[in-house]
């Protein structure tokens, strides 16, 4: 019987990133070819460019701090620091025409593996044409990558409001955990 | 490279039906796999939210630094095995050695 070589970190990590990326070109692949904002005008799939947490998208999310239009304010540069740790982490930018970052995301798995956790999802604080897609691109783009590694649950954790609860909650196959505060689909 | 990647496939595998994530089969699997639950979150009749202006829409900057074992602690799978440690001691009984009733 021969013993089988634990992975090196770099070797995971290098797996993981390829999965993020691949997982974010199936998200988008999947994305209608024609989208409805919340102003109910048609945003073309082409326009929107799905990137991890890039050097521009963290330069764009420190700007969002400065807004005074954020309903909470966290430091996203504290957030992206304590997951780079993890090498199986979900990340998500989501950009209008390549250049107006509208939404970003990140989570990861539960130590089980068996579930994977989208811990922080936000949106432009001001609004951009994206407005009202930000959340189930994020959404859709977990369950991906949650079926890419093998996760049998998606968990969004603490939705912000009962607004964001119960959009979840007319949306099939979800339900609400209330001790955990956490919306989740079984995969 | 790929020699490694595979190897460590067999560890997460948890879909016998699974290509490994360097093979072009296993974007295509991941497609299938996922297409239903995007259907229903982005598919047809999609209805956009109408709570993004404002920014965050889920988190909780005071999770950061938890455990799964302190966010779920009701799932025992999720605790690592020094959580596991502290929260099941062995308890021996006092007066009795090994093997006496």
């Amino acid at each position: 019987m021969s013993a089988q070589l634990k992975p090196s970190y770099k070797v995971v990590k290098e797996k993981f990133e390829m999965v993020r990326q691949i997982s974010r070109e199936v998200a988008y692949e999947q994305l209608s070819p024609v989208l409805k904002n919340r102003f109910g005008q048609a945003i073309l799939r082409g326009n929107i460019g799905l990137d991890g947490f890039t050097f521009e998208a963290q330069r764009k999310l420190k700007s969002w701090e400065r807004s005074d239009s954020r309903r909470v304010a966290w430091d996203w540069e504290e957030v992206a620091k304590s997951y780079r740790t993890h090498p199986k982490r979900f990340e998500l930018s989501i950009w209008f025409k390549d250049l107006e970052l509208s939404g970003a995301s990140i989570g990861r798995p539960t130590w089980s593996c068996g579930k994977l956790r989208l811990d922080y999802i936000e949106s432009h604080p001001m609004g951009t044409p994206l407005d009202g897609l930000v959340t189930d691109i994020s959404v859709a783009a977990g369950v991906v990558y949650a079926n890419a590694i093998g996760a049998t649950q998606l968990r969004i954790m603490n939705p912000v409001n009962t607004a964001v609860r119960d959009h979840y909650l007319s949306k099939p196959g979800f339900s609400f955990n209330e001790r955990g505060n956490f919306c989740y689909r079984d995969l | 490279m790929s020699v490694a990647i595979s190897a460590i496939e067999i560890s997460d595998m948890s879909d016998d039906k699974k290509p490994p994530i360097d093979s072009p089969e296993f974007k295509e699997w991941l497609k299938k796999k996922s297409k239903r639950h995007v259907d229903d979150i982005l598919g047809e009749n999609h209805e956009p939210a109408d709570f993004e202006t404002g920014g965050v829409i889920c988190g909780d900057a005071d999770s950061l630094d938890k455990s799964d074992a302190e966010l779920f602690p009701d799932e025992l799978e999720e605790y690592t095995p020094e959580e596991r440690r502290e929260r099941f001691k062995v308890h021996k009984r006092k007066g009795r050695k090994h093997g006496e009733q």
